[in-house]
C-alpha cells in the first residue's frame, strides 16, 4: 500500500488509478489515503512489459531508451546519485517519478525532489520509495514528495500528528503543499 | 540581542513536545536504536563514554544574564554542578539522564533557547566575533547576519540530511576573531568600492583529519544574497558530497577534490537558476532583525583614562592589562572572564559562578554575556569606571584569572576523559602545563601564545590553528602525543608544521618547556611566539626538543 497526499493536485496530469481507495477505515487519517500501489518497478535486467501504462524503470534505462528512440515508459526511479536535469525533456510525458531512499540518513533525494519541482516544473506524482521514516516525512512534503512507499509504513494517525506539529517553519520558500490541510 | 518572536517560540516549544513524543515512542520500543541516535543528535544529545551528553546551542555566542542564570540551573537540577564551554561557543553537559532531556529542553525554551542542530550531519550553531558590537574594527555588526543564518538553516527541509557536520562563522570586523578560514563556509562582512555591504565567501576550509584553510569562491557577495548563495552551495554539497566515506564527506574534501575553480562554476550554475526562488528574503526582514541589536548606548563624562585602582592594586593592574581591551565606546571596557583556572578543566564553570557571572553582567554589562571560541566568557560593555568594582566580584569567585591570550589560556578538548573518539587525554596535559608554568610573570613575558590541545585527529581542540599544536595519538595502548607549531587562526591562517616523533605522556611538560626556552633564545626583543616562528622556522625547536626528550 501507499500513502498519498490527499487533494494536492487535482489539476496535475498524474495517474490516480480507479481503484484508488479512501481509506475510509483509518478516523483522522488527515490529508493521507492509503491507495494501491498499480505501478511496477522493472529493473533493468528484466523484460518489460507491452504496456508502459504502469511501468517504473531506472534513471539510466529510461535515458537509454529515450536515446535509442525506444517507446518510453511513464515511471521512472531516481537513485541518489542520479542527475534530476536530465530528465528535463521528459518531464511532460511522465506520470511517476520515484525518488528512492536507500538508507533515510541520505539526504540527497530532497534535493532531488526539490529541483524536479522547481527547475524543471513537474507537476506529476513524486513519490519516495525505500527507507523512509516518519519523522522525515515532514521535510519530504516540504521538498516536494506527495506520495510514499515505505519499506516500514508508519501509522497514519503518527504521521498526521508528526507533520502538523509545526506551524511555523523558518523557510518559506518550501511550504507544505497545501497548509489549509492542517487546519481540517 | 535577539528576542524570540511568537513564532519563534511556538517553533521551539514545538520541538521541545516533538522531541519528548521521540523518546516515548523511543521507550516504548517504536524508534530503534540508530533512527533514535540520528533523531537525538538533532537535538544536541549524545552517548559518551559514561553517559549521554547534551550540546546546548549559543547562537553566535550571545546569552543574556536570563538564560545564563538558566543554565546554571539546569547544571545544578540535572547535572552535577558545572557546564563546560566548547570551542564552538556553545555549552555541554556531561552527565544528563535521558529522561531529563526533554525536561532540559523545556527549561531551555523557557528562557528562548535550545539544543536543535547542534550534533548531527547538518547546519551546526553559526559562529562569530564575541567582540561583536562592541569594537571600533567592526565594519557592520555580525550578529543580525548570524540570527538570519540560525533561522533559515534550522530545520532545513533540504540540508537536514548532509553528507556531514557543516559550520558556519561570520565576522564582521576587519580582525578575524571568528577562525573564518577553518569553517566549512566563512563568511566576512566587507564594504566594496561603492561602500555596499556584502561578504566575502570562503569555502571548505576546516580542521579534522585532513585540515585545510578555506577557498575564496566570491569576492564579493551582496548581502541581499545572502541565504540564496548558501543555499546554492549546500545544494551542490548535499549532491556532490561524498557519503561513501565519513573520513572524506566534509566539504573541504568535495572542494579540494573538484578543485576551486570548477566548485565554482557548479555553485554559481546553480545559483543562477536559483537565486530569485529559494531561501530569498526582504529588506525588511533584516533590517528588522538589525534593530534587535542596539549599540551599547554611550556614556558621556569621564574620559580614556584606565581606572585609578590600577595604580594601587598591582593583581587589578595585572588583570586590566591581560583581561580588558578596548571597547568603541572609550567610557567602557570589554571584559574576558577566563575559564582557564588552574582549578577546574578548560571551559568548564560550576553553577555558582554561571550565577555570578549572570549578576555582574546584570550589574555591569547590559546583561550581555558573549562565549568565545576559545573557551572563555566576555562581558562585552563594562563602564570603565566600574572595573575595579567588578574585577573584586569576580576575584572572589575565581573567576579572574589573569591569563587571556597567554599560556595558560588553553584550548583543551573534553578528550579521554569524556569522548568516546579521543586517543588520550587532553584534561590530564591541561594539568601538567598549568603546574609546570604556574608563574604567570613569566606568562606575561613570553607574551600573546596560544595552545591547543586535541584528544584525536577530529581537532575539536583545534591544535592545528595553535602557536603550539597538541594532538593526542594512541601507541599500543598508550597516550602520546604529536606536537606541532606555529599554526594560527587569525587573519592570515596557517597550519601548524609537525614538530617531529610523537612524544610519551609523561614529557609533555618538558617538550614545551624546550620550546619556550628555544623561543627565548632566540626571540627579538618583543616578538611573538608567531613572529619568531615564521623567521626561524622549526629547525631550531625541534633540535632541543629531541635533544632533550629523546
Ligand atoms: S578532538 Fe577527538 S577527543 Fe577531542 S573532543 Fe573531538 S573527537 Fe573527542
Amino acid at each position: 500500500m501507499l500513502l498519498q497526499l490527499k487533494n494536492t493536485s487535482e489539476t496535475d496530469h498524474r495517474a490516480v488509478p480507479d481503484s484508488a481507495v479512501e481509506s475510509g477505515s483509518i478516523p483522522n487519517s488527515g490529508h493521507f489515503i492509503e491507495r494501491e500501489n498499480n505501478w511496477t518497478f522493472y529493473p533493468d535486467d528484466a523484460a518489460l512489459p507491452e504496456d508502459h501504462a504502469f511501468t517504473i524503470v531506472s534513471a539510466t534505462r529510461f535515458l537509454e531508451r529515450a536515446h535509442n528512440n525506444e517507446t518510453l515508459p511513464t515511471g521512472v526511479c531516481l537513485r541518489p546519485a542520479d542527475s534530476t536535469t536530465a530528465l528535463s525533456d521528459y518531464q511532460q510525458q511522465l506520470k511517476l517519478i520515484c525518488i528512492e531512499f536507500p538508507v533515510y540518513t541520505d539526504g540527497r533525494g530532497y534535493t532531488h525532489a526539490r529541483l524536479l519541482r522547481k527547475r524543471l516544473g513537474y507537476s506529476g506524482e513524486l513519490r519516495a520509495v525505500g527507507d523512509i521514516r516518519a519523522d522525515q516525512m515532514l521535510f519530504m512534503l516540504r521538498s516536494g514528495i506527495d506520495s510514499f512507499d515505505c519499506i516500514n509504513q508508519p501509522d497514519i494517525a503518527l504521521l498526521k500528528q508528526l507533520t502538523a506539529r509545526f506551524e511555523h517553519n523558518y523557510q518559506p520558500s518550501y511550504p507544505l503543499p497545501d497548509r489549509a490541510i492542517h487546519s481540517m | 540581542m535577539y528576542q524570540y518572536t511568537e513564532q519563534d517560540k511556538a517553533f521551539v516549544q514545538a520541538r521541545v513536545d516533538e522531541f519528548a513524543d521521540q523518546v516515548a515512542r523511543y521507550n516504548e520500543g517504536m524508534l530503534d536504536e540508530d533512527e533514535f541516535k540520528q533523531l537525538r543528535l538533532r537535538n544536541g544529545l549524545y552517548y559518551q563514554r559514561h553517559a549521554y551528553m547534551l550540546r546546548v546551542a549559543i547562537p553566535y555566542g550571545v546569552l543574556s544574564s536570563k538564560q545564563l542564570h538558566q543554565l546554571a540551573h539546569i547544571a545544578s537540577t540535572y547535572d552535577k554542578d558545572y557546564g563546560h564551554f566548547t570551542t564552538r561557543q556553545n555549552i555541554q553537559y556531561n552527565w544528563p539522564d535521558l529522561q531529563d532531556v526533554p525536561k532540559i529542553l523545556q527549561s531551555l525554551a523557557d528562557v528562548e533557547m535550545h539544543a536543535i542542530q547542534t550534533s548531527g550531519n547538518c547546519i551546526r550553531n553559526t559562529t562569530t566575533d564575541p567582540l561583536a558590537g562592541a569594537t571600533a574594527d567592526e565594519i557592520e555588526d555580525p550578529r543580525p547576519w548570524c540570527e538570519l543564518i540560525r533561522q533559515w538553516s534550522t530545520l532545513h527541509p533540504e540540508f537536514n540530511w548532509l553528507p556531514r557536520k557543516f559550520k558556519i562563522a561570520v565576522t564582521g570586523s576587519r580582525n578575524d576573531r571568528a577562525a573564518v578560514q577553518v569553517h566549512d563556509i566563512g563568511l566576512r562582512l566587507i564594504k566594496n568600492k561603492d561602500n555596499e555591504t556584502g561578504f566575502e565567501v570562503l569555502v571548505g576550509g576546516g580542521l579534522g583529519r585532513t585540515p585545510h584553510i578555506g577557498s575564496v569562491i566570491r569576492d564579493f557577495l551582496p548581502s541581499a544574497d545572502l541565504l540564496t548563495y548558501l543555499n546554492a552551495i549546500l545544494r551542490v554539497y548535499n549532491q556532490a558530497g561524498r557519503r561513501d566515506n565519513l573520513y572524506k564527506a566534509r566539504i573541504k574534501i568535495l572542494v579540494s577534490a573538484m578543485g576551486i575553480d570548477a566548485f565554482r562554476t557548479a555553485v554559481e550554475t546553480e545559483w543562477a537558476s536559483s537565486k530569485n526562488e529559494d531561501d530569498t528574503f526582504s529588506e525588511e526582514t533584516i533590517n528588522a532583525l538589525k534593530a534587535q541589536f542596539p549599540l551599547a548606548p554611550k556614556l558621556n563624562g569621564a574620559t580614556d583614562q584606565p581606572p585609578a585602582e590600577i595604580f594601587s592594586h598591582p593583581l587589578f593592574n595585572q588583570w586590566y592589562k591581560s583581561n580588558t581591551r578596548e571597547h568603541l565606546d572609550t567610557n567602557r571596557r570589554i571584559v574576558f572572564i577566563s575559564l582557564k583556572s588552574p582549578f577546574a578543566p578548560a571551559g568548564d564553570i560550576t553553577s555558582e559562578q554561571m550565577h555570578t557571572v549572570a549578576d555582574l553582567a546584570e550589574e555591569f554589562s547590559l546583561s550581555e554575556i558573549r562565549s568565545t571560541h576559545e573557551q572563555n566568557l566576555v562581558l562585552p560593555h563594562v563602564p570603565v569606571s566600574e572595573l575595579f568594582r567588578l574585577w573584586k566580584a569576580l576575584n572572589g569567585k575565581r573567576l579572574a584569572t589573569a591569563n587571556i591570550g597567554k599560556l595558560s589560556d588553553m584550548i583543551v578538548c573534553p578528550g579521554l576523559d569524556f569522548c568516546s573518539l579521543a586517543n588520550a587525554g587532553t584534561i590530564s596535559i591541561y594539568d601538567q602545563i598549568n603546574a609546570r608554568f604556574d608563574n604567570l610573570d613569566f606568562q606575561y613575558e613570553l607574551g600573546d601564545i596560544s595552545i591547543k590541545i586535541s584528544g584525536c585527529m577530529n581537532a575539536c581542540g583545534h591544535h592545528h590553528v595553535g602557536d603550539i599544536g597538541i594532538l593526542g595519538v594512541e601507541k599500543s595502548g598508550e597516550e602520546w602525543y604529536q606536537l606541532t607549531l606555529g599554526g594560527h587562526a587569525g587573519n592570515k591562517a596557517a597550519l601548524g608544521k609537525r614538530l617531529g616523533k610523537a612524544i610519551p605522556k609523561v614529557a609533555v611538560a618538558d617538550a614545551i618547556e624546550s620550546i619556550l626556552n628555544t623561543f627565548i633564545r632566540e626571540r627579538i626583543e618583543n616578538e611573538t611566539f608567531n613572529a619568531t616562528f615564521e623567521r626561524v622556522g622549526i629547525a631550531p625547536f625541534k633540535e632541543t626538543v629531541y635533544a632533550t626528550a629523546a
